[in-house]
């Protein structure tokens, strides 16, 4: 069933690195990452595991003092890396988008929503002021804002902070892109307006054909809008699959232990567990397998080398010793 | 006696890393490097030039008529002027004379400015009010105005014309740092103090102050050159140095009116000016890069 | 046996007791900076903490918990109200009584970059509270240091470093190592670990739970995630706009939530479970503004069950028994 799927997004291979005073930041280290068309995936992982960065190199936003090494980002056939500043920015907006964390920021405060919204339109698409400000309209229907109309002409600032972040969806999503990139778009808003719009982009993703990508360090925000995983770690990717399966049945220490510190509403008398020990110093990072000196399971092979991603069962690969070589991917 | 420096070692060691850091973005910059390695080059020559250069009375005020403007040669480099001093000895001797302006100036007024800024920041009401109308009054003259009309009032010498400068150029710590206060006094860690029971004054110096220094040392730099130049300025007008004290300006001041036909006597001098001045702009912008925090290695 | 664990509760006595408390900032405008409305962020706050116990405050932005910790220990000083510990109402003490009582009321921040002075040195930070209040010569000053770092989990010689060196997890340790610096019996943690990543978060938890019973502490724990708060928390009290809308113990909260913002605020938490899948929220719209709260009852605008009545009447907070506190019509 899921080789019917058509891959749209293929990372291979991406060193990403980052040049500082103490020495050179190995950010990012992934050997395969792909994303399918139509799916809601979700990027997870803690302070400093590389997920945004590697979000951030899918639009080719990684600027001084990072640099990506080496690797190929194919997107719908062709690599993303080899495209010249030019053919990215006609990608950006249009086949790719993205939302980011600070409604506040995003918004150019100086400018009405109607603005900001029209010129998206107008540049990535071929129309007149009137129809750009017309398409602009039904977006914003579609993200569920009150009065459409009337918000065209208001400035950013008169807006909450829920509402900005439904213009910046909707400004996203104006020009029919194939993949929208989330970056923790929810982690600055209150509870009770998250969940308003993470259940947007549940309902959103019924409309609309586009992959989402979902980057989060919450892993609950996750399981309640994505269908497949990635759970990142010092800059690896250490566990994909599909959500249901990877909650119920978590295979990699990290992911084990992740699992384990989330406060679970109704089990109050568990004790939290955290992991041991502290993330690593990128500089240096730990030889072999990334999460060596925190894991529970360490053996000697994992101080040595690195374990490459196996397919333990359909769709969910770990990168683990612990795991026997099944089949390679 | 060992205890002391071990525990003195830890604790600046991390002070001695920062130094380090520093030096690290200085080089990579050339323009900063240049301008780091010109005011060593100055600061030396303040130093040793007294007992360096190859005519150290021309400085005191020795002259010799009968050698008055002589162009420059292999025996004076910079020529000689209208008393048939040395120019070279003299622009030499001239730079501890500037630096030591600068250097005393600043500290003067960042001694008046600096604490009447944070109290006014912090404290806030009242004082802040006050503080801040006297303040303004100052700020409403431009510097060089109001430093000449000190001067004159005070009498045309080194030492005031140094006092006049520092006290017409005070009120720009004060609002700088009156700025950093407050914004540093909503911080967590104020706070903390706080809540912990320390006192006002101690919250001032140990939190407020240290904090706040870095856009007052970039000014501070900054202002080198312009309290240098507003020194020769004054010495220009007449109203600072006095002959035969070997201050650029006052030698750019005499030499032009001789200028035509010895270039010499002004040239150099006010060369000096420009040099010291355009150093410590640029080592401003290299400060204000290492010193700001978004460049920091979390 | 209800009677002897009823009189065990009673027993133990209210180390603190906020009544009527109430802090509103004003709004400046027009040309002269007259006083044009007021915030009201802490709007008639009545509660009890008994010593030992964990306060659980929930509430999203702009409900008035963070300046509530704040007004607790008068580091804002409130509009109105007394705030009696042990007995003394502190409101009417003078700077100089008030920094006695400093030693037995801390605070934890919720920003671990900002909560240290980054050009002091760990040891000077954790050692200001002692060189405050004692006289201590180095070596004792030493020795009280690197205990109190070795309590909150880190080694010795991290007071030798700066805060710049630290991880956000160890940050918050040493803040933690500073609040209690003093032996204080009641520490107001302001969200101490939403600012840190979910792994790190549960250690703190577990560290702040580890000394309360180590030191005897009593705890105010502000919060926006209720999951924490179902963690740590005896009784729980949830804000919005200024006002407490229901106060109970934490198992009767999510047994028995009885005011529909504490319904909704725990029907929006995304759970872990993909199986789950939160459908209905039970709320609408954004939080409004504690500068013109919404006239009659605050949450009446966002209520999926308001009725004509919560337009014009104030919801008082009512014991609808178990010690269960609600303000909402309602429930009459």
């Amino acid at each position: 069933m899921k080789n019917a799927k058509e891959r749209l997004l293929e990372i291979k291979n991406l060193i990403i690195s980052f040049y500082s005073y103490r020495g050179i930041v190995k950010a990012v280290d992934v050997d395969n990452l792909v994303l399918y068309k139509g799916e809601s995936f979700g990027l997870v992982g803690e302070t400093g595991c590389g997920k945004t960065v590697t979000a951030l190199s899918i639009l080719r936003l990684i600027s001084n003092p990072g640099i990506i090494e080496r690797g190929e980002i194919i997107f719908n056939g062709e690599d993303l890396l080899k495209k010249s500043e030019q053919n990215m920015r006609e990608i950006r907006g249009k086949a790719i988008s993205m939302v980011f964390q600070d409604p506040m920021s995003s918004l150019n405060p100086v400018f009405t929503i109607g603005d900001q919204a029209t010129r998206v339109i107008k540049i990535h698409q071929n129309v007149g002021k009137k129809e750009a400000r017309e398409r602009a309209i039904r977006i914003l229907e579609l993200v569920r804002l009150p009065d459409p109309r009337k918000i065209m002409g208001v400035y950013p600032h008169e807006l909450s902070a829920g509402m900005r972040q439904r213009v910046m969806i909707a400004m996203a999503l104006s020009c029919n892109p194939d993949l929208l990139i989330a970056d923790e778009s929810t982690s600055a808003l209150d509870v009770t307006v998250q969940a308003q719009i993470l259940k947007l982009m549940r309902e959103l993703k019924e409309k609309i054909s586009a992959s989402i990508l979902f980057v989060t360090h919450n892993l609950s925000v996750v399981a309640q809008t994505c269908e497949r995983v990635a759970v990142m770690y010092a800059g690896n990717v250490v566990e994909v699959g599909k959500v249901r399966e990877m909650f119920k049945n978590p295979r990699h220490p990290y992911t084990i232990g992740l699992m384990d510190s989330i406060p679970k509403l109704g089990e109050k008398a568990k004790e939290l567990r955290g992991i041991e020990g502290m993330v690593p110093d990128m500089i240096n990072p730990p030889s072999g397998c990334r999460f060596h000196p925190r894991c529970p399971h360490t053996m000697n092979v994992c101080k040595t080398q690195k374990p490459k991603m196996i397919e333990i069962e359909d769709g969910h690969l770990v990168s683990c010793f612990l795991y026997g070589e099944s089949r390679q991917v | 006696m060992i205890e002391w420096f071990k525990r003195y070692g830890r604790e600046i060691k991390p002070q001695i890393e920062e130094l380090h850091y520093s030096f690290f973005i200085f080089r990579k910059n050339p323009v900063t490097l240049v301008s780091l390695l010109t005011i060593l080059a100055l600061i030396s020559i303040a130093v040793l030039a007294p007992y360096t250069v190859p005519y150290p009375q021309s400085a005191l005020g020795e002259v010799h008529p009968y050698e008055a403007f002589e162009p420059p040669s292999m025996k004076h480099l910079f020529g000689t002027d209208e008393a048939g001093r040395d120019v070279f000895s003299r622009v030499l001797v001239g730079t501890r004379i500037s630096l030591y302006i600068g250097v005393l100036v600043i500290f003067l007024a960042l001694l008046i400015g600096l604490p009447l800024g944070i109290i006014a920041g912090y404290v806030g009401g009242k004082i802040d009010e006050t503080i801040m109308r006297i303040t303004d009054m100052f700020l409403s003259f431009p510097p060089l105005l109001l430093a000449l009309a000190l001067s004159v009032a005070m009498g045309p010498s080194l030492v005031n014309s140094m006092m006049a400068i520092a006290i017409a150029w005070w009120p720009w710590y004060t609002r700088l740092a009156r700025g950093q206060a407050i914004s540093i006094k909503e911080r967590p860690f104020v706070e903390a103090a706080r809540a912990v029971g320390v006192g006002k004054s101690k919250i001032m110096l140990r939190h407020i102050l240290p904090n706040s220094l870095t856009p007052i040392v970039v000014q501070a730099s900054l202002d080198f050159g312009g309290v240098i130049l507003t020194a020769a300025s004054l010495s220009f007008l007449g109203l600072g140095a006095q002959p035969p004290t070997p201050e650029w300006g006052l030698m750019v001041s005499i030499g032009r009116r001789y200028f035509l036909n010895s270039w010499w006597t002004a040239t150099f001098p006010g060369l000096f000016i420009l040099i010291t001045v355009l150093t410590f702009n640029l080592l401003s912008d290299g400060l204000g890069e290492v010193l700001n925090p978004k460049l920091r290695r979390a | 046996m209800l009677l002897i664990w009823r009189k065990q509760t009673s027993m133990k006595e209210s180390l603190l007791e906020i009544k009527h408390l109430k802090k509103y900032f004003p709004v400046r405008g027009g040309i002269f900076s007259k006083t044009i409305s007021w915030v009201r962020a802490v709007d008639e706050v009545n509660f009890d903490i008994k010593e030992g116990e964990t306060l659980g405050v929930v509430g999203e932005s702009g409900c008035g918990k963070t300046t509530l910790g704040r007004t607790i220990l008068r580091l804002i000083e409130p509009t109105e109200g007394e705030i009696v510990y042990q007995g003394i109402d502190i409101v009417r003490l003078s700077e100089k009584e008030l920094r006695k009582l400093r030693r037995d009321m801390q605070i934890v921040f919720q920003d671990p970059y900002w909560s240290l002075n980054p050009r002091m040195s760990v040891r000077k930070i954790v050692s200001e509270p002692l060189e405050t209040h004692f006289k201590l010569d180095r070596n004792e000053i030493d020795n009280r240091v690197s205990n109190l770092l070795k309590l909150v989990g880190l080694s010795e010689d991290a007071m030798w470093r700066y805060p710049h060196e630290f991880s956000g997890g160890q940050k918050q340790r040493i803040g933690i190592a500073r609040a209690i610096a003093l032996n204080p019996k009641f520490i107001v943690l302001d969200e101490p670990t939403s600012a840190l990543d979910v792994s790190v978060q549960a250690k703190v938890i577990n560290l702040l739970k580890e000394l309360q019973e180590k030191l005897g502490l009593t705890y105010l724990f502000i919060s926006h995630d209720l999951s924490v708060i179902q963690h740590l928390s005896d009784r729980v009290a949830v804000m919005y706009l200024g006002k407490l809308v229901e106060v109970s113990s934490v198992d009767e909260l999510f047994l028995r939530p009885l005011h529909p913002y504490t319904q909704a605020l725990i029907e929006a938490i995304p759970v872990p479970d993909p199986n789950i899948r939160k459908g209905e929220v039970a709320v609408a719209g954004d939080v409004p503004s504690p500068e013109n709260p919404p006239p009659g009852c605050r949450f009446h605008t966002r209520c999926p069950v308001s009725t004509l009545t919560c337009r014009e009447k104030e919801p008082k907070l009512i014991d609808v028994g178990d010690n269960h506190l609600v303000a909402c019509l309602l429930e009459l």
